[in-house]
């Protein structure tokens, strides 16, 4: 055992804050850490002194997360992880994204979910056939939404006035409880506090303002390189780590029997932007046009929706008057009837991004058209935003920009059998490049590098 | 004396108690030690409320007032030979030396007065155009409904014209019975 001189040690962390860069509290963090390890004796509370020397200095959350730090690197416990999404009680893609990642790193890290919201683990398990068993859920009420929610409602970041407080300042307390904080609703507003942050992000939705924290994080994740195009462009931030949203649709049983289905998937938003009603329109003048080969299509609209919705009412209202032979309307169908949805389609069509200058509007990624591919279901999807990231045109499946494109190459697809089968194929091979198993990997080995440096094990 | 796991424990014990401490922060800036946003600006302003603050600002405009004015517009040109255009020309002549000197002291390179007249103006102007775009809406929106109001007249013509033509054929019919 090294007896040490506190004096000594104190001057030398004195000498490490003078230094007026972020370095300075890894480099004390390290030599605390050396100092502990070799097994240092002092007969005065050296280590009490430090800390507050340092909680004067650089404040309390700075010296909080060198002490947090220490313990993880001298082993005393798990690395504690808190992954944050707004809208976890809602289902969505994004949430997905999310949870996934919690199931992925709940083995090496202690992983708490924080909700704005009370939901439970047993309704992401069931939402997203994920194993959470391992994770904590934690909800953190904002004031400012909880006066204004409506019952079952996600928190719109777009009402908070600019001139008042941020009200997300209740969730950046709460990120400095944990060594790593992993926001996940691409909330901007949420200043994190941790030794390590983590922003993922779904799109830069909204502009830079007064509560732009994003520059702030350790590291950028990005869905798709779309998103990390618009992040450029919007935010002038470099993202770090691009990985794709996992997606596991294959089915067990091996490839069944298609019928002539054409499938869209995608919820019915009230702005319509997933585009419903242009695919009936399409549909029906196809039909039309080619009465020979299209009279035993079929084309299927599945998504969810809200109780209300008046979109969804204008589709049926367009609907009125078609038999259900050639056009099926399926609401809020459940996992089991979709995966039955997928298997039985030959032809999948996505359009979202059509006629749209919002780039927020436009496909970010597309999870449907991948679980579709995963199906053996060819795309025929809109060239734009992440979709063209998915499906290569004419290796596995077709891209169009225009509907007189969609017309031709849907009829391509009809009309030559083989050429269905062999990009059925394509997307199948494709699809298999998004799923869950690749996720993990990625999440486990981009944050095992993150623990491997916050511990010292370099 | 104190061995490793003393230490260790050390380290936990000060790990909560700081966590403790930092429990009773309130003040986001106190525990980032920094101020971590800048104060709301004129830029925060949604479209409405910009306006109201223009108004406000500017109490002596008349609020109701656009560029369209009811009154006729009459533009009165001064002709470039008339006597106060020649008195004029010189007075710009013998003045613009001095005029650049006293510019030059008061204000071209003189960064203060520069920011304090930037902080002052640029809100205003944006705020200029912004009421600009909203008159340009309106406009707009006028142009829109006088479309839409040209369209019902000509459709209405049309109907009225059958209906003529119509009734007009049948006089024409019973004429001929």
């Amino acid at each position: 055992m090294n007896e040490i001189n506190p004096a000594v040690l104190i001057k030398e962390i004195e000498g490490f804050l003078k230094r007026d860069d972020i370095s300075s509290e890894d480099l004390i963090c390290r030599h605390l850490f050396t100092k502990v390890k070799e097994g240092f004796s002092s007969t005065t509370p050296v280590l009490q002194e430090i800390a507050s020397l340092i909680s004067k200095e650089r404040g309390i959350q700075s010296a909080y997360n060198i002490f947090l730090r220490m313990e993880v690197a001298l082993g005393q416990r798990k690395p504690e992880i808190g992954i944050y999404d707004n809208a976890l009680h809602f289902i969505g893609g994004a949430q997905k994204y999310g949870c996934t990642i919690a199931s992925a790193l709940q083995q090496d890290f202690d992983v708490t979910l924080i909700a704005n919201a009370d939901i439970s683990l047993k309704q992401l398990k069931e939402w997203y056939d994920l194993d959470l068993s391992r994770c904590k859920l934690k909800a953190v009420k904002i004031p400012f939404f909880e006066a204004r929610k409506e019952k079952n409602s996600i928190f719109d970041a777009g009402l908070v006035d600019l001139r008042e407080n941020n009200p997300f300042h209740v969730i950046s307390k709460e990120s400095g409880n944990y060594d790593i904080f992993v926001n996940n609703c691409m909330l901007e507003m949420v200043y994190p506090l941790a030794n390590i942050s983590e922003f993922i992000c779904h799109f830069p939705e909204r502009e830079i303002t007064r509560f732009f924290h994003v520059a702030e994080y350790s590291h950028i994740i990005y869905n798709s390189i779309y998103t990390a195009e618009w992040i450029k462009k919007r935010w002038k931030l470099d993202p770090h780590k691009h990985i794709y949203p996992p997606v596991d649709m294959e089915s067990s049983s091996p490839k069944g029997k298609k019928e002539n289905v054409i499938l869209s998937v995608s919820r019915f938003e009230l702005s319509g932007n997933k585009k419903q009603k242009e695919m009936v329109k399409a549909f029906m003048l196809l039909s039309d046009k080619y009465p020979d080969e299209m009279k035993k299509w079929k084309l299927v609209l599945a998504g969810g929706s809200t109780e209300k919705n008046v979109y969804l009412d204008k589709i049926r209202n367009l609907l009125k008057g078609i038999p259900e032979s050639k056009i099926e309307l399926k609401v809020n169908v459940s996992s089991d009837d979709l995966k039955k949805l997928y298997r039985k389609a030959k032809i999948f069509w996505h359009f979202c991004g059509i006629g749209q200058t919002d780039p927020a509007c436009v496909e970010h990624f597309g999870m449907t058209t991948v679980e579709a591919m995963q199906n053996y279901c060819v795309p025929v999807i809109f060239n734009g935003g992440g979709q063209k990231e998915v499906v290569k045109d004419g290796e596995s499946g077709f891209l169009f920009k225009d509907f007189k494109e969609l017309y031709n190459k849907t009829l391509r697809l009809i009309r030559k059998p083989e050429k269905m089968q062999f990009l059925s194929e394509g997307a199948y091979t494709q699809g298999k490049k998004f799923t869950k198993k690749i996720f993990s990997h990625k999440i486990k080995k981009h944050f095992g590098q993150l623990l491997k440096d916050y511990s010292f094990s370099d | 004396m104190k061995n490793s796991l003393d230490s260790k424990k050390e380290i936990q014990n000060i790990r909560k108690e700081l966590g403790k401490q930092k429990e009773t922060v309130k003040n986001i800036d106190d525990l980032a030690m920094k101020k971590i946003e800048r104060e709301a600006g004129i830029w925060e302003y949604d479209f409405d409320e910009l306006e109201a603050e223009i108004w406000r600002r500017f109490s002596n405009l008349e609020k109701n007032c656009d560029c369209i004015s009811d009154e006729n517009q009459f533009f009165e040109k001064r002709k470039p030979n008339s006597r106060f255009h020649k008195v004029k020309e010189r007075y710009r002549v013998i003045s613009e030396p001095f005029i650049r000197i006293k510019m030059e002291e008061d204000g071209r390179f003189n960064l203060d007065k520069q920011n304090f007249v930037n902080k002052e103006y640029i809100p205003f102007n944006l705020a200029v155009i912004l009421t600009l775009q909203k008159m340009k809406d309106r406009i707009n929106n006028l142009e829109e409904m006088t479309r839409n109001l040209i369209k019902d007249q000509e459709e209405l013509l049309n109907k009225y014209f059958r209906n003529n033509s119509f009734v007009k054929e049948e006089k024409e019919e019973s004429l001929d019975e």
